[in-house]
C-alpha cells in the first residue's frame, strides 16, 4: 500500500507544479493593458488556480491514507509487466523515428510487431509480415483510393528516383 | 404534424441509394469493430473518421450514426460472450448476459439484446425527431452566458457520476480542459501553450487526444496487465434465438429500458452507463424472481440493453439542438461537425435541416439493418473474436497511427499522441476516469468562448451569470450535483465505475 500512496501523491505533486507552471505561463501571454482581466489568460489562469487546488487536495487525501488512496482497485498485488510495457511503448516510437524515411508500411510493421509481442506473440517474423500487408494495403486504400497521402518512405523514393 | 413533415424530408434524404450504402457500411463497420473487445464506440468513430474526409457531410453523418448504434450492438455481444464489456454502457450486461451464456443460454441473450437494442433504437429515435425541434426554441433562448451555465453542468455532472470519485473526476476533467487551452485563443489570435512549436497552433484535436487515450494509452496499460487480458469466448450454438418465455419475459424490460435510457442520455451526465445501472435495478427489483438476478435472468439484459440504446439516442437530443455533447462519444461526433465547419445548434436546423433530417431517419434505417445483422448474421461477428490479442492490438495501433498521422503527416503530433498515451496508460493504472477528460477538452475551449462573449455583453459585468434566470438556475444545479456526490462518497455510497 505505500507504493499506492507514493503514487498518488506524486500525482498530487505534478498537478500542483503543473498548475503553477500554467499560471507562470499564462502569464508571458501577450495581451494588451484593455483586456488584461478578461482576455486570453482568465481562463489558463482559472485553469491553473484549479490544477493546483485539485493537486493540493490529491496530495493530502493520499498522505492522509484516505479511502481514495485505499479503495484503489488497481491495488492488491499487482504485477507490473514492465518490459511488455516498454515493449508496447517502443512501437510507436520506432514508428515516429521511422515513418518518414522507410515508408508507412514499414513503419506499420515495426509498430504492429511489438504491440503484437508486447501482448504474447512470440512469432516476430509473422508479426512483421503481417503488419507489412496491412500496412501496405492502408497505404494503397488510402493514398490512392482516397488520396490521403502517406509517405512510400524516402528511401523508396530515392530508389524509384523521386 | 410538423414531426412527419420532417421526417419524410429525412427520409427523403436517407433512402438514396448511396446514402443507404453508406448507412449499411455504417452499422457494418460500427458492429464489426464494436465486436472487437478494447475497442468502444467513441474509438471507433474516431479512427474511421480518415475515412471519411473525401465523403461529404451528409453521407459522414449517416456513417457516423450508423457507427454509433452499430458499435453499441457490438459491444453488447462482447459483454455476453467474452465478459468483456466493449463499452462502459455495456458494462451491466455482463452480469447476466455472460453466465446465460456459459448456461448454454448465449443465443436467448444475444436475441433479446439486439430485438431490444432494436425497440429502444426506434422508441429512442422517434421521441429525437419528436423533441428536437422543441428543444431548438428553448436552446434559441440561450444566451452565452447560459450556454457557460450549461457547460459549467455538463462538467459537474461528468466528473460526479463517473469514476470512484468527485476528485479524481475533477481531476481528470481539468487535465482536458488545460489541453485544451494549447493553441490559437480564437478571440484575440494570441498563441498559447504552443512553445514555439508551430504544429501546436491548431491545438491538440479531440480525436489525436481520444485515439492517444482510448488506443494507445489503453493499450500501453493492457500490455502491462497480462492478469487483465481477455477471458475465453463461450460458444453459442446456432443463431440468436428466444422462446416464448424469453419473449414474455423480455418485452416489458425493453420498453422501461427504453424510457429510462433516453432521458439520461439527453442529460449532461456522462452517457450510457447510469441509465444501464438504474434499468437494472428497476428489472430486479420488479422481477418475479429477482434471485436469478447476477444468475442470468433474461430481464438483466434486456433492460439494459434497450436503456442504452435509447441513450444513444437521448445523447443525440442535445448534441443537434444545443451543440452540447454529453458523452465521449458525443464529443467526438461534435468535433468530427466542426471539421465538416458544421457547428451543431439551434441554427443547425433550420441551416442543415436536410442533414439532420436526413441522419435521423438513417438511424432509423440503420437500426433496422442491425437487427437483421445481429440476429441470423451474430455467428459472422463471433468470428471476429477469435482474432488473436496480440494481432488484435497492433491493428488499433497501426490504425491510431493512421488516423493521427494520416491526416497532417506530423510527426509532432505522432509525439503528442505517444505522449498523451503514456499519460493515459497512467490514468487508467491510477484509477482516474478517461471520459471527462474528452469533454473537458472539448467543452473547455468552448465555455470560454461563451465565457467572454457574455462578459462582452455585458461589458464586465460577471453578476449576469448570476442574475440571467436560466443560467442562475443551471449553476445551482451545478454546484448541488457536486455537492450531492461528495456527500454520498463521504457517506460510503460509491458511484458508477466507469472506464471511459
Amino acid at each position: 500500500m505505500p507504493r499506492r500512496l507514493n503514487a498518488h501523491a506524486f500525482v498530487g505533486l505534478a498537478l500542483v507544479l503543473t498548475g503553477i507552471g500554467l499560471f507562470l505561463n499564462a502569464q508571458r501571454i501577450d495581451v494588451s493593458p484593455a483586456v488584461v482581466l478578461l482576455g486570453p489568460r482568465l481562463f489558463p489562469s482559472i485553469v491553473a488556480v484549479g490544477l493546483v487546488l485539485l493537486g493540493l487536495l490529491t496530495l493530502a487525501s493520499a498522505l492522509a491514507g484516505s479511502r481514495e488512496a485505499r479503495a484503489d482497485p488497481a491495488d492488491r498485488t499487482v504485477e507490473n509487466d514492465w518490459p511488455a510495457f516498454l515493449m508496447a511503448l517502443a512501437g510507436p516510437v520506432l514508428f515516429l523515428l521511422t515513418v518518414e524515411t522507410l515508408g508507412f508500411a514499414a513503419a506499420a510493421a515495426l509498430l504492429f510487431a511489438c504491440v503484437a509481442r508486447a501482448f504474447g506473440s512470440r512469432r516476430p517474423l509473422v508479426d512483421l509480415a503481417l503488419g507489412l500487408v496491412i500496412g501496405a494495403l492502408i497505404l494503397i486504400v488510402f493514398s490512392y483510393g482516397l488520396g490521403l497521402a502517406l509517405p512510400a518512405g524516402a528511401l523508396l523514393d530515392a530508389w524509384t528516383g523521386g | 404534424m410538423d414531426v412527419l413533415g420532417n421526417l419524410a424530408h429525412g427520409f427523403a434524404v436517407a433512402l438514396t441509394p448511396t446514402n443507404l450504402m453508406w448507412s449499411l457500411v455504417g452499422v457494418t463497420l460500427g458492429t464489426a469493430i464494436g465486436i472487437l473487445p478494447g475497442i468502444g464506440p467513441a474509438l471507433t468513430i474516431a479512427l474511421l473518421l480518415p475515412v471519411t474526409y473525401k465523403i461529404d457531410p451528409t453521407s459522414a453523418f449517416i456513417i457516423f450514426g450508423g457507427l454509433y448504434y452499430g458499435a453499441m450492438y457490438g459491444c453488447s455481444t462482447t459483454s455476453i460472450l467474452i465478459n468483456t464489456p466493449g463499452e462502459t454502457g455495456s458494462i451491466v450486461t455482463t452480469i447476466d448476459g455472460n453466465k446465460m451464456a456459459r448456461a448454454g443460454r448465449g443465443a436467448a441473450a444475444l436475441a433479446t439484446s439486439a430485438i431490444g437494442s432494436f425497440v429502444a433504437g426506434i422508441i429512442g429515435t422517434l421521441l429525437l425527431a419528436a423533441l428536437a425541434p422543441e428543444v431548438v426554441k428553448l436552446a434559441l433562448l440561450f444566451g452565452p452566458a447560459d450556454y457557460f451555465a450549461l457547460m459549467v453542468v455538463a462538467f459537474a455532472a461528468v466528473s460526479s457520476l463517473l469514476g470512484s470519485s468527485v476528485l479524481r473526476g475533477l481531476v481528470s476533467l481539468f487535465i482536458g480542459i488545460a489541453v485544451g487551452l494549447v493553441g490559437i485563443d480564437q478571440q484575440t489570435g494570441q498563441s498559447r501553450f504552443t512553445f514555439g512549436v508551430l504544429e501546436l497552433q491548431d491545438g491538440l484535436g479531440v480525436v489525436l487526444v481520444a485515439v492517444a487515450l482510448f488506443a494507445v494509452g489503453e493499450a500501453l496499460y493492457l500490455a502491462s496487465r497480462p492478469d487483465l487480458r481477455r477471458e475465453e469466448l463461450v460458444p453459442v450454438k446456432g443463431r440468436a434465438f428466444m422462446t416464448r418465455e424469453d419473449w414474455a419475459r423480455s418485452w416489458r424490460p425493453w420498453l422501461r429500458g427504453a424510457a429510462i435510457g433516453f432521458p439520461f442520455g439527453a442529460l449532461p451526465a456522462g452517457g450510457t452507463e447510469l441509465p444501464t445501472f438504474i434499468s437494472y435495478k428497476v428489472e430486479k427489483s420488479l422481477a418475479r424472481n429477482p434471485d436469478e438476478f447476477g444468475k442470468g435472468a433474461i430481464e438483466g439484459v434486456a433492460g439494459p440493453e434497450a436503456a442504452n440504446n435509447a441513450a444513444v439516442a437521448g445523447v443525440l437530443v442535445p448534441l443537434l439542438t444545443f451543440g452540447l455533447p454529453t458523452s465521449s462519444t458525443a464529443a467526438i461526433m461534435l468535433a468530427a461537425f466542426q471539421q465538416y465547419g458544421i457547428q451543431p445548434g439551434p441554427l443547425l436546423f433550420t441551416s442543415n435541416s436536410a442533414l439532420v433530417w436526413g441522419l435521423i431517419a438513417s438511424l432509423l434505417i440503420g437500426n433496422a439493418m442491425l437487427l437483421v445483422l445481429n440476429l441470423p448474421l451474430v455467428g459472422l461477428w463471433v468470428r471476429l473474436l477469435f482474432i488473436p490479442q496480440p494481432w488484435l492490438y497492433g491493428g488499433i495501433a497501426v490504425f491510431a497511427m493512421l488516423g493521427v498521422y494520416g491526416i497532417n503527416r506530423s510527426l509532432v503530433d505522432v509525439a503528442a499522441l505517444i505522449a498523451i498515451g503514456l499519460l493515459g496508460a497512467m490514468l487508467r493504472r491510477l484509477d482516474y476516469p478517461i471520459a471527462p477528460v474528452i469533454v473537458g477538452l472539448i467543452l473547455g475551449p468552448m465555455s470560454e468562448i461563451q465565457f467572454r462573449r457574455a462578459v462582452q455583453i455585458s461589458q464586465g459585468d460577471l453578476s449576469v451569470f448570476a442574475t440571467r434566470p436560466i443560467s442562475g438556475t443551471l449553476l445551482v444545479v451545478a454546484a448541488l450535483m457536486l455537492a450531492g456526490a461528495m456527500a454520498a462518497h463521504w457517506r460510503g455510497r460509491g458511484t458508477v465505475p466507469a472506464q471511459g
